[in-house]
């Protein structure tokens, strides 16, 4: 390609006097990767022997604190919860550059979940150790909402790998709100989130974060997870009162028949319909598909040519000289991924749903004291504070076995 | 023995584990570092630059590559177009900060530098030398002020794909020198 | 204190905390939201604004305002932002230690579970407490907004203000300046101040303004120091500031500004013009290097028959050059240039058009320019300062005329002049006087022109410039004899004859004048009413065409062989 800018209308003067100033520019020093890599480890060692041999909410405070000097500001908001898994995508698809280190920042979190649970999020997580630290009184959000809510990074996972391997650039980074925060910059979304950060445990988390999706499945079939002791539990209902992200589930009692039999009829119901909802969900895919496929800039970017709009993109294509045979390659390639990518979503956002009421209505073993949802708990060990036995206790026999 | 419901779990984990194995191995670019900078040949000089940056002062900043400055006496990049008079006052010059500096060589010869300080990565002397003059001046990521974000927030935005990632030990994208007379 | 207490005591600053960073955020949100607003829309009407009719100036004039409202708003704009960020963050660190230190040192309080009977306590200290706090907070989040926008603003890229601090960076520019000066700007000094200031120095031609205060030489008995040759020749006078010697010498190939060390004379540096378009063709007693260069305590400037301006910094650096219109005069151009603080005046009278230029010092730009009615001359301007400010004083062949130096506005005019003038007037107290044979000896109110006495008898000065001394004013001709004219009305008190002529102008320093005549004699006279007395003569064998001049007790001579010398006093 000829550069279009290099014209040399006017020749460089031959001056006597004058040196001709060199052009300084400073250059990206090193990768620390490495150190990320060992650090997220050590962290994560630390942050498991507090939370399980040691059961201190104090640790774990400490250790948020420690997670938003590291991991926030000292390595600028990394490991990074929004970008990781794009990369990884990226990096498969579109031939996206991606070394060893964050290979390995993206695995050990996983990993971790799927042996101990959700233990990155307490604090070696930066988002999330922003959000722990500036959370002061807890508003409950009702049950059904917040498993309504709680679909909502299902969806945007689901949506993003779509994205992602359209070749959409990250869509999600420009969601997050907490980086500005850690470059010591802001924006609205930043301060927005901060402030509802203070009254609602970790919005962001709860509500928004996809890599916690992935950390969701793994800690589920996690090998140690919190969980409280059968035997020595009061039922003070003070730990579910304590946590504020409702991984703490009531005890539920036995149910009569009348209830059991409504359970079956349901749960037949439910299964039944299984196949219509997937449909269902595929449909709303399939009708989405043009929607979001709208925003890929390729698509947009043919759209304003066909429509003969003048901007700044289309001036850029049309100085670059690209024949425009190839963009309606490319966005047909676009549109052919989205046409099949999104209903696939759909499907698995409607089955996902359905599998969370099917979960609902299955059939109940009664259980009398409280449990702790793995997939929930972010390990920051608020519980262990409101428990009034564990205050008591001596170290060995606490009530979270 | 292994209980039949440790068994299922291992197997569930390990087919979670198995895709993203899969992907791992699957990858085909191995180089860690790779940084985002502006490709200055693609650049249109939109402006969004100096405000999609994530920092409150844009990383982007103005670059004079001297070696291909004509040292114009009227430069494009610094007097705007409808420019009356070619003096030091504000309706005749292009840049709305301030940033370019001019310095007498020797007649009719200006020297023009950018002032980092001020800049703030609008691309106006970038268009205007690009127009009429040169393209001495182009618009560059300053790796010492980037963040190196995942996804730059420029290139989500960039109408003309100019953010690309380079290599970290090519960080700057410069333009070619015009033929050195001899 | 127990633990209550300090439950409640923390519990209280996290209220005030949480309130302030409450406010402290919607307050950044909404700016966030306006302020990129009001800088898009800023932006966009000083466009739309340059692209009109520039050459009208009340619109070129409104386009400033805007474009420095613009620059301050902007950079005002992330200086407030990035402020309230760090204002924000030290809110949450606050936040974070004391919600830290409640939870971390303190027991954690049983709270009680849903269902059980509470009893229905209600603390109305909170109340107030709470309300307390929202005051608290919303002061200081008023005071952090009052404060931010009182900050203040950035010094930016003023030319002046940049220009004032290093000559190195002065935006050399043949134009005018117009950037709106910002508040900051450091202050030019002003012009009456700059006329009045005395000065150890010897900047300008015939030493300074003012009586000068250098020390005389502590006898008349020299031995010479240093002596070095000059590269190419000129009739100019050499200055000094501090320990530099400059002055000027040209042939028909270049025009050269040389800087000499005062301590050994040794060429600190040079500067070349080469570049002018022509060279006129001058007479062998004037050449292309007549006018004496002006230095101020950050620059040099020298001018030369060709019409070239050069200004340096100090250490040599080029700051400005200019060329001015091809002097087309009969000899050769010859006026020195006046520096007056932050201009420079030149007197440029050419055979077919005479004009006085003001320059400003820092860029070369035209300050203003005066076309004037005078015919041709040879004279420099001098200065006063009178009713507040700086009146200058040109002499030419028809007509004398002041201007004010600030303006550049005529004065006063009076067609009294005639011959060829080549010498320069005097001022004291308000008074020009001025001396060239054939054309006026006598002296003028600087205010309006009135002339306060003439004396059309006496032989007076063709080449020289007569001096003011003490109540006298002496004509040194270049027939040799010495005039002492009464210098209240002009009457002539006696007449002393020498062997020799005089070209050089006499100067008075510590209550005596230094004169060189043609003999290579240098003079250290003193007078009275009566008479004139030569106090001491030295002998250099040379002809001397220039002023001497005086730094630190020594004379820095320019000999007609076209030597430097240093002379000092034998101990």
């Amino acid at each position: 390609m000829i550069p279009i800018l290099a014209q040399a209308r006017f020749p460089a003067p031959e001056f006597e006097n004058y040196i001709l100033p060199q052009l300084q520019l400073e250059t990206f020093i090193r990768d620390p990767i490495v150190w990320r890599v060992s650090a997220l480890l050590f962290f994560l060692a630390v942050t498991g022997l507090c939370f399980y041999r040691w059961r201190s909410a104090k640790a774990m405070r400490l250790l948020a604190l420690a997670g938003v000097v590291i991991f926030g500001f000292l390595f600028t908001a990394c490991p990074c919860p929004v970008g990781m898994f794009q990369n990884l995508l990226a990096a498969f698809v579109h031939d996206h550059p991606l070394g060893y280190g964050l290979l390995l920042l993206f695995a050990i979190p996983l990993a971790t979940a799927l042996f101990f649970g959700r233990l990155f999020c307490a604090g070696a997580c930066p988002l999330g150790a922003v959000q722990e630290l500036l959370h002061w009184k807890s508003i409950q959000i009702p049950l059904p909402v917040d498993r309504a809510l709680r679909l909502i990074p299902i969806a945007l996972f689901l949506l993003i790998v779509v994205a992602v391997v359209a070749g959409m650039t990250f869509p999600l980074c420009s969601l997050d709100p907490y980086l500005p925060l850690f470059l010591w910059s802001s924006s609205i979304p930043t301060v927005a989130f901060l402030l509802l950060g203070l009254f609602v445990s970790r919005p962001f988390c709860r509500y928004v974060c996809p890599y916690g999706v992935l950390l969701r499945l793994f800690s589920l079939v996690a090998w140690k997870t919190p969980a409280i002791t059968v035997k020595t539990c009061i039922t003070c209902r003070l730990c579910e009162q304590g946590c504020p992200n409702g991984a703490v589930l009531p005890p539920e009692d036995a149910p009569t028949a009348d209830v059991q039999a409504r359970g079956v009829r349901r749960l037949s119901r439910l299964i039944a319909s299984l196949p219509l909802a997937l449909c269902l969900g595929g449909l709303l895919g399939w009708f989405a598909a043009p929607i979001i496929s709208g925003h890929h800039p390729a698509v947009r970017l043919l759209a304003d040519i066909e429509t003969h709009q003048t901007n700044d993109a289309v001036e850029a294509f049309e100085t670059s000289g690209t024949p425009l045979a190839q963009l309606q390659n490319e966005v047909a390639q676009v549109r052919h991924i989205f046409d099949w990518g999104m209903p696939l979503a759909g499907v698995l956002l409607a089955g996902v749903v359905m599998a969370e009421l099917i979960a609902e209505n299955r059939r109940r073993k009664e259980s009398r004291s409280y449990t702790i949802d793995p997939s929930l708990c972010f390990c920051c060990g608020r519980c262990y504070a409101a428990c009034p036995l564990n205050r008591k206790r001596e170290p060995k026999e606490g009530t979270a076995s | 023995m292994i209980s039949t419901r440790k068994f299922l779990r291992v197997l569930f984990g390990g087919g979670l584990l198995a895709p993203f194995l899969w992907l791992i191995g699957k990858r085909k670019s191995r180089q860690a570092a790779f940084l985002w900078q502006i490709d200055p040949d693609k650049c249109i000089q939109c402006g969004k630059c100096e405000t999609a940056c994530v920092l409150g002062h844009s990383a982007v900043k103005c670059v004079h590559q001297y070696a291909a400055c004509g040292y114009c006496l009227f430069c494009s990049g610094y007097y705007q177009d409808k420019r009356i008079k070619f003096d030091t006052a504000a309706e005749n010059l292009r840049c709305p900060t301030d940033a370019i500096k001019r310095k007498y060589i020797e007649d009719p010869y200006f020297e023009y530098t950018i002032d980092e300080e001020a800049c703030i990565g609008c691309g106006k002397c970038v268009k205007g030398c690009a127009a009429f003059g040169n393209g001495s001046l182009f618009l560059q990521i300053r790796q010492g002020l980037c963040k190196q974000c995942n996804q730059c927030r420029i290139a989500e935005i960039c109408p003309s794909n100019a953010v690309v990632r380079v290599p970290a030990d090519k960080p700057y994208l410069f333009k070619r020198p015009p033929e050195v007379k001899t | 204190m127990k633990n209550p207490a300090i439950r409640s005591t923390l519990r209280f600053l996290q209220k005030i905390a949480l309130i302030f960073l409450i406010l402290l955020g919607i307050h950044m949100l909404h700016d966030a939201i306006r302020g990129d607003q009001v800088l898009t829309a800023g932006l966009e009407q000083l466009e739309h604004l340059k692209q009109q009719d520039m050459s009208n100036p009340k619109l070129a004039a409104i386009a400033r305002e805007l474009d420095y409202l613009y620059r301050a708003s902007y950079f005002q704009t992330h200086d407030k932002r990035r402020f309230g960020l760090r204002l924000l963050g030290v809110g949450l660190l606050v936040f974070c230690l004391l919600l830290g230190a409640e939870r971390f040192f303190l027991p954690p309080e049983l709270s009680v579970p849903k269902g059980y009977p509470v009893s229905p306590e209600h603390d109305s200290g909170e109340l107030i407490a709470t309300t307390v706090c929202g005051v608290v907070a919303l002061f200081s989040v008023l005071a952090y907004i009052r404060r931010s926008s009182s900050r203040p603003l950035p010094d930016r890229s003023d030319t002046v203000a940049v220009a004032s601090k290093t000559a190195a960076d002065v935006p050399a520019t043949v134009f005018e300046s117009g950037r709106q000066p910002s508040p900051t700007a450091a202050k030019t000094p002003v012009l009456a101040e700059a006329v009045e200031a005395e000065t150890h120095q010897w900047p300008q031609f015939r030493g300074s303004l003012l009586p000068n205060r250098n020390a005389l030489p502590a006898n008349w008995r020299f031995r010479e120091k240093w002596k070095t040759a000059i590269a190419s020749p000129g009739y100019n006078s050499p200055v000094v500031w501090d320990g530099s010697v400059f002055l000027t010498g040209a042939d028909e190939k270049a025009r050269t500004l040389f800087c000499y060390d005062v301590q050994t004379g040794k060429e600190k540096w040079r500067v070349v013009c080469d570049k002018a378009p022509q060279v006129p063709e001058v007479s062998e007693d004037t050449g292309l290097a007549p006018p004496t260069v002006c230095v101020d305590a950050e620059r040099v400037y020298a001018i030369f028959g060709t019409g070239e301006m050069v200004c340096c910094s100090h250490t040599g650096e080029t700051v400005w050059r200019k060329q001015l219109p091809f002097p087309d005069i009969t000899y050769g151009y010859a006026s020195s240039p006046l520096l007056l603080g932050d201009r420079i005046i030149v007197q440029y009278d050419l055979n077919e058009a005479q004009t006085l230029y003001a320059f400003n010092v820092l860029n070369g730009a035209t300050l203003w320019e005066k076309k004037r009615d005078a015919a041709p001359s040879w004279s420099s301007p001098v200065a006063c300062v009178a009713d507040g400010k700086a009146i200058i004083f040109t002499a030419g062949c028809r007509t004398a005329e002041a201007y004010d130096a600030q303006t550049g506005d005529s004065l006063w005019r009076l067609e009294c002049m005639g011959g060829e003038v080549a010498a320069s007037g005097a001022a004291r107290d308000g008074i020009f006087y001025f001396s060239n044979t054939g054309a006026f000896t006598g002296a003028f109110s600087s205010t309006d022109g009135k002339i306060l006495f003439k004396n059309e008898d006496t032989p007076s000065p063709d080449v020289s410039s007569a001096v003011l001394y003490n109540d006298l004013y002496l004509l040194f001709t270049s027939g040799g004899s010495v005039l002492g004219i009464d210098a209240k009305d002009g009457k002539e008190l006696f007449e002393e004859n020498f062997d020799n002529g005089f070209y050089a102008s006499p100067v008075a320093v510590g209550g005596k004048i230094i004169a060189a005549n043609l003999d290579g004699d240098l003079l250290l006279l003193s007078a009275t009413r009566e008479k004139l007395t030569v106090e001491a003569k030295y002998a250099l064998k040379t002809k001397l065409f220039a002023v001497p001049a005086l730094s630190q007790g020594n004379l820095i001579v320019r000999t007609g062989e076209n030597d430097l010398i240093c002379l000092e006093a034998e101990p």
